[in-house]
C-alpha cells in the first residue's frame, strides 16, 4: 500500500539523473512568486504522471531489523483522480498478495487489498489520515496526493541543505485530520525539486519526522522531477522507511479496468516493465 | 579554621543545587546492570513493556455511567491526545483513541470511538463490539463497561523519563479530577515515582524527629541547650557536606541515598556525645577558659584515637555494600562511608571551637554527677558480670549457637504492600486495578528465532501457541498478550466475522497476508519487529510473594528448555522480573556485605588494637547482637526485606565503636599495671555512660525510621534498634564476663 502512494507521490521516471545545472534556473523568474505559487510548482512538478514501476521497500526498526519488500506497481490518473494497482513479488510468503488504491476528491482514498492464498478481496478502511501505514514510517496523509491548496503556507527563511539553495516554505494542513501542526517543504531554487519535508506535531519545535529524496537520486522526464530514492525517517520511533525506484516507464499504456476491485480478484497481470 | 568550614559549606551548598533524584530499576540496579540492559533492548525493540495504566471507574463519579458515555468518552480523548506527543510517550491506547477492528460489508473496517467533532454517533454499537473484544476487555475496560483505562507505554525505562512522563500525566488528569473523575495509576514508573516521592515527603518529616530525639539524648547528658544546639548544628552541617559531595560526584539521589541524612546526623552525635561528656568530665573543675581549652584538648586526645577508629570500622563496614551486585548499594557505601568520615572532622573540627568560644560556663554532668546513679548502676552491671562470668559467656555461646541455626531459615521476600506500606496510594491503586480490570504486574518474554527463520511459519505460531497456553495456565499469571491474537481476530474479519477462523493460518503465506492486513490496521511493532525474526509475550502477573515469583520463574525457564526449540533465544524481562532481580541482588548483598563488613572491621581493629586476639574478642559483642537478630527472625519467620537486610553491615560497623571505646580504656589501664577485673570495671565506670548515651541515641533515630510509610525502612529502624541495643548489653555485661573468664584461663588479655 505504502508503494501505492509512493508511486503517485513519486511518479517514478529511470531516465538519466537531474543535477541541479542541468534545469532551467527558476529562481529568476521566482522572485515575485509567493510560498503558495513555490508549493504549488514543485507539487505539480512531483505529481501528476502515469507510471509503471518496479521498487523495493525498505522498513529498519528501531533495532536495527530490517524488512524488505518489491512491489510491482502502476498508477494512472482517471477523471483527475490517481489509482494505483501494485503485486507484491518479494518476500516469497506475499507474492502474488496485490492492493489497490483509488483516489477520492472528497474523502480519504479507498484501499483494497486481495490475498491470493485466501482468494479475497477485501476493503481497508481505517478512520484517521494520521494514522500510521501498514508497518513503514508513512501515514495515510503522507501517502495522499497534495495540492498548495491544502495548506496555509508561509515563506520561511531561505537554507541551503547539500549544499543547494532552497525556500523553505512552512505550511499548516487546512484538510481534516492532519497528524501534522506544520509541514515545512524544502525547495530547491534552481527547479522546484522537493528535497526535503520536515513535519512538525502541533506546537512542537523539532520535526519528528523527515522525509529526503536525494538529488543523486532525482530524473526529470517530461518537465517532471521524479525522486528514485526516498528516506523517510521518524525521530519519534526511531525508524527509517527506504523507497527505491527499480524499474519505470512513464506513461503507459494502462487499462482503466487494471484499477478495479475485480481485477485484483482476477489475478490481472501488470503489463511489462518495458523501460524508458 | 572557621574560614575553612565556612569554604567548604558554601562548595557543599553548590553541590547540593546539583544533586537530583533518580527513580526506577535503573536508579536501584545500576544501568549496567545485565537485568536493565536487557529490559532497556527488549523496550527499544517493541517500543513497549514498561507502561502507565491510568484506570478509572464511573461507579466513582457522576460524569459517567459507563466508560462510553459521551463525557467519559471525550475525557479519555483529551489525556491521550494530550499525552501521545508528550516527550518520552512511545504510545498511548485508550477506549477513545485506540483503534477497534470490525469487519464491514466488504471488508474490514478500523473504527474509533471518538473523531475529530468528538464521540461518533453509532457509540453504542461501537460498544457492543467493543465488551466482544478480547483485545479490549480486560485491558482497555472491563467487561462491565464500568471501568476504563488509558495506557501509556513509555520510550525507555530511565528516570527521567518516568518523572517528565507522570508530570505530564498529572498535568493532563488534572481538569478531569477537578469535574469528579478519580484515578488509579499503576505500572513501574508510577510505583517509582509516587512512591518514592512518598518516600521523599516522609524523610522530611523524619529528620526534624530524628532530631529532636537526639537533642532529648544530648539534653539528657549535658543538660546544657547550647551543646544539644551545637551538636545538632555539626550534625546538620556533616548531613549537608555529606549530600553536597553526593552531588559534586554527580549521583542521583535514591531510594536508599535518602536514608543518609539520619544516618550521618545519628552518628555524628554519638562522637558530639563522646566529646561532650568527656568534656563534661574533664571541665568539671576548671576555672577559666584557658583551662576549659586544655580540657578541650585533653579529651580530644583521649577520645581522638577510639573515635578515629570506630569511624573507620563504621566506613569499612558501609564500604562493604561496594561488593554489592546493585549500583546503588554501591554509591549508599561509599557516600555514607564519607558521610562517616564527615561526622568525625566536624565533631572534631566545629563542635571544639563552638564550645570553646562560646561556652563559658562548665557543662553539666547530669543531676547525679560523679559518683552518682550511673556510676553505681555501671559498678552494678559489672558485678554481675563478674559474680557468674562463665555462665554469662556460656548463655551468650548458647544463644549464638541457638540463632546461627535460625540463619539458614531466614527468607528475602519484598511484599508490594510491605515495601510501600498499606497506605500508599500506589498500594492502594494497584489493590483496585487488580479487583476491576487486570493483573497488575507484567512478565515480558522475548522470542527471537534463528537467522532466516520468520514467525509466519505454521509450526512456529503452534509453538507460540502452545506457549501462550503454558503461561495462562501457570499460577500466578494471568492473560498473554501477543500477535496471536490479533492475527486470530484478523483471519475471523476476513472470513466474514466466521468464528470457527479465529485462528491463526495454515500456511505461512496466510499468515503473512494476515499480518500484512493487520498491519493496515493497527501498528505490529509493539508484539513483532518488521522482520518477523522477533516477538513478544506480554504476560499478566499478580503481585506475588518472591518465592512465588521465583518459582514461578523457575517453572518458566523450565518449560522454554524443555518444550521450546534450542536455536529460539527467548529472554524474560519486565517489571516482574526486574523486581525478582532486585530481591535475589540484595540478598546476595546482604550476604557478602555481612562477611566482608566482618573482616573489613576485624582487620581494622586488629591494627588498632595491634592484636588480631583482641579483634577477634571485639568482634564477640558485636556479632552476636547480629546473630541474635537474624536468628530470632529466621526462627519468627520474619523476612528480610530491601532494608533490614542492610542491616547485619550497619550494626556491625556501628555496633564495634562502643567496643573499641571499651576496649580502648580496658587496655590502657592494664597497661598501667591493673587487674583484669578492676580495669575492666573502671573502663565500663569511665565509658559506660557514653556508651549507654550514644546507644540510646543510635536506637532512637534508628527506631524513629518506624514512622516511615515505607515498611522496609521502618522495618530496617526497628531491626537495627532491637541490634544496637542487644549491642550495648554485649558490651557491658558479656565482653567483661569474657575477659574475665580468659584472664582466670591465663590467657593474655
Amino acid at each position: 500500500m505504502f508503494a501505492l502512494g509512493l508511486c503517485a507521490w513519486c511518479a517514478v521516471f529511470m531516465s538519466s539523473p537531474v543535477r541541479a545545472e542541468d534545469v532551467p534556473p527558476a529562481a529568476a523568474d521566482a522572485v515575485s512568486l509567493s510560498a503558495h505559487d513555490i508549493l504549488d510548482r514543485a507539487l505539480e512538478k512531483r505529481f501528476d504522471l502515469d507510471a509503471r514501476a518496479s521498487i523495493a521497500i525498505t522498513v529498519t526498526s528501531r533495532g536495527g531489523q530490517r524488512d524488505r519488500k518489491q512491489v510491482e506497481l502502476a498508477s494512472k490518473r482517471v477523471n483527475g483522480l490517481v489509482q494505483s494497482f501494485g503485486r507484491f513479488t518479494y518476500p516469497e510468503e506475499l507474492r502474488g498478495m496485490a492492493m489497490l488504491r483509488l483516489e477520492k476528491a472528497d474523502r480519504m482514498d479507498d484501499f483494497f487489498a486481495y490475498l491470493p492464498e485466501f482468494k479475497r478481496v477485501r476493503r481497508l478502511a481505517t478512520p484517521h489520515r494520521a494514522d500510521m501505514f501498514v508497518g513503514t514510517d508513512a501515514t495515510y496523509e503522507d501517502i495522499e496526493r497534495r495540492r498548495a491548496n491544502d495548506y496555509d503556507v508561509e515563506l520561511s527563511p531561505s537554507d541551503v541543505i547539500h549544499g543547494e539553495d532552497v525556500w523553505v516554505v512552512t505550511t499548516a494542513p487546512r484538510y481534516a485530520e492532519s497528524g501534522y501542526g506544520r509541514v515545512d517543504y524544502l525547495i530547491a531554487k534552481s527547479d522546484y525539486a522537493i528535497l526535503e519535508q520536515r513535519h512538525y506535531r502541533v506546537g512542537a519545535e523539532n520535526a519528528f519526522k523527515v522525509i529526503e529524496a536525494p538529488r543523486s537520486h532525482m530524473r526529470m522526464l517530461q518537465e517532471r522531477i521524479v525522486p528514485t530514492r526516498i528516506i523517510m525517517t521518524d525521530h519519534n520511533h526511531g525508524t527509517h522507511t527506504e523507497v527505491e525506484i527499480l524499474g519505470l516507464v512513464v506513461n503507459p499504456e494502462l487499462p482503466d479496468s487494471l484499477f478495479t476491485t475485480s481485477a485484483l480478484s482476477r489475478e490481472q497481470r501488470l503489463p511489462p516493465l518495458d523501460e524508458d | 579554621m572557621l574560614l575553612f568550614l565556612a569554604g567548604v559549606t558554601v562548595f557543599a551548598l553548590v553541590g547540593l543545587l546539583r544533586l537530583r533524584t533518580d527513580v526506577g530499576y535503573a536508579a536501584f540496579l545500576g544501568e549496567s546492570h545485565p537485568a536493565v540492559r536487557r529490559f532497556d533492548a527488549f523496550l527499544e525493540r517493541f517500543g513497549g513493556g514498561y507502561p502507565i495504566a491510568v484506570v478509572w471507574s464511573c461507579a466513582e463519579t457522576e460524569r459517567c455511567e459507563h466508560v462510553f458515555d459521551d463525557d467519559a468518552l471525550r475525557m479519555a480523548a483529551t489525556v491521550a491526545g494530550r499525552l501521545k506527543s508528550r516527550p518520552g510517550v512511545r504510545r498511548v491506547e485508550s477506549p477513545a483513541t485506540s483503534l477497534l477492528v470490525l469487519s464491514s460489508e466488504d471488508g474490514v473496517v478500523a473504527r474509533r470511538f471518538v473523531d475529530e467533532h468528538g464521540p461518533v454517533d453509532d457509540v453504542e454499537f461501537l460498544a457492543e463490539r467493543a465488551l466482544g473484544d478480547k483485545l479490549w476487555v480486560g485491558n482497555l475496560v472491563s467487561a462491565d463497561a464500568q471501568v476504563g483505562a488509558i495506557l501509556i507505554e513509555l520510550r525507555a525505562s530511565d528516570s527521567a523519563t518516568s518523572v517528565v512522563a507522570y508530570a505530564e500525566l498529572e498535568a493532563a488528569l488534572a481538569p478531569f479530577r477537578d469535574r469528579g473523575y478519580r484515578y488509579h495509576l499503576v505500572g513501574g514508573p508510577i510505583d517509582f515515582v509516587v512512591a518514592g516521592d512518598e518516600l521523599r515527603r516522609a524523610n522530611e518529616r523524619l529528620i526534624p524527629l530524628v532530631g529532636v530525639l537526639l537533642a532529648g539524648v544530648i539534653w539528657l547528658l549535658v543538660r546544657s541547650v547550647f551543646a544539644v544546639a551545637a551538636t545538632l548544628a555539626s550534625g546538620a552541617l556533616a548531613v549537608l557536606w555529606t549530600l553536597g559531595l553526593l552531588g559534586w560526584i554527580g549521583w542521583p539521589q535514591n531510594t536508599l541515598t535518602q536514608t543518609l541524612p539520619p544516618l550521618v546526623l545519628v552518628i555524628s552525635a554519638c562522637h558530639g556525645l563522646h566529646l561532650l561528656w568527656r568534656y563534661a568530665a574533664e571541665s568539671s573543675d576548671a576555672v577559666d577558659r584557658a583551662e576549659r581549652e586544655a580540657a578541650l584538648l585533653r579529651v580530644a586526645r583521649d577520645i581522638g584515637g577510639p573515635c578515629v577508629i570506630t569511624t573507620l570500622t563504621t566506613a569499612g563496614a558501609f564500604l562493604s555494600f561496594t561488593t554489592s551486585g546493585l549500583e546503588s548499594f554501591v554509591r549508599f557505601g561509599i557516600v555514607s562511608a564519607a558521610g562517616a568520615g564527615i561526622a568525625l572532622l566536624l565533631s572534631f573540627a566545629l563542635l571544639p571551637i563552638l564550645l570553646r568560644g562560646v561556652m563559658l560556663a562548665p557543662l553539666d554532668r547530669g543531676p547525679e554527677g560523679e559518683g552518682g546513679a550511673w556510676e553505681r548502676a555501671l559498678h552494678g552491671l559489672t558485678r554481675v558480670a563478674a559474680a557468674a562470668p562463665l555462665a554469662v559467656v556460656c548463655v551468650a555461646a548458647l544463644l549464638g549457637a541457638v540463632s546461627a541455626v535460625g540463619l539458614p531459615r531466614l527468607e528475602v521476600d519484598v511484599s508490594y504492600e510491605d515495601l510501600y506500606g498499606e497506605d500508599s496510594r500506589v498500594v492502594r491503586w494497584v489493590h483496585f486495578v487488580e479487583e476491576n480490570l487486570r493483573a497488575p504486574e507484567t512478565l515480558e518474554i522475548e522470542i527471537g528465532l534463528p537467522d532466516g527463520e520468520r514467525l509466519s511459519a505454521p509450526e512456529r505460531m503452534d509453538r507460540l501457541a502452545e506457549f501462550e497456553a503454558f503461561l495462562s495456565a501457570t499460577d500466578g499469571l494471568g492473560r498473554v498478550h501477543s500477535i496471536l491474537d490479533p492475527l486470530r481476530a484478523m483471519n475471523r474479519l476476513l472470513h466474514d466475522d466466521d468464528p470457527q477462523y479465529e485462528r491463526t493460518g495454515r500456511t505461512a503465506r496466510e499468515n503473512a497476508g494476515l499480518l500484512f492486513l493487520l498491519g493496515g490496521a493497527a501498528p505490529l511493532d509493539p508484539w513483532v519487529t518488521v522482520d518477523l525474526r522477533y516477538a513478544r509475550l506480554s504476560v499478566e502477573a499478580s503481585k506475588v510473594p518472591q518465592d512465588r515469583l521465583r518459582e514461578l520463574i523457575r517453572e518458566v525457564r523450565g518449560y522454554v528448555e524443555s518444550e521450546l526449540p534450542p536455536s529460539w533465544t527467548v529472554t524474560l524481562t519486565g517489571p516482574a522480573v526486574l523486581v525478582h532481580t532486585m530481591v535475589e541482588e540484595v540478598k546476595h548483598t546482604q550476604l557478602y556485605s555481612f562477611v566482608s563488613a566482618g573482616l573489613v572491621v576485624l582487620v581494622l581493629v586488629a591494627v588498632f588494637l595491634r592484636s588480631f586476639g583482641w579483634a577477634v574478642l571485639a568482634m564477640i559483642p558485636t556479632g552476636l547482637p547480629v546473630l541474635l537478630t537474624l536468628g530470632v527472625m529466621g526462627f519468627a519467620g520474619v523476612r528480610l526485606d530491601v532494608g533490614t537486610a542492610m542491616v547485619a553491615a550497619v550494626v556491625i560497623g556501628i555496633a564495634i565503636d562502643d567496643t573499641v571505646h571499651l576496649l580502648t580504656q580496658y587496655r590502657r589501664r592494664r597497661a598501667r599495671g591493673l587487674e583484669a577485673a578492676i580495669s575492666i570495671e573502671q573502663a565500663v565506670v569511665h565509658v559506660g555512660r557514653a556508651l549507654i548515651t550514644t546507644s540510646i541515641a543510635l536506637a532512637l533515630g534508628f527506631l524513629s525510621l518506624v514512622v516511615s510509610p515505607w515498611s522496609s525502612v521502618a522495618s530496617f529502624g526497628v531491626v537495627a534498634s532491637v541490634a544496637i541495643s542487644v549491642a550495648l548489653l554485649a558490651d557491658l555485661v558479656v565482653l567483661p564476663a569474657l575477659i574475665l573468664v580468659l584472664s582466670r584461663r591465663r590467657w593474655p588479655v
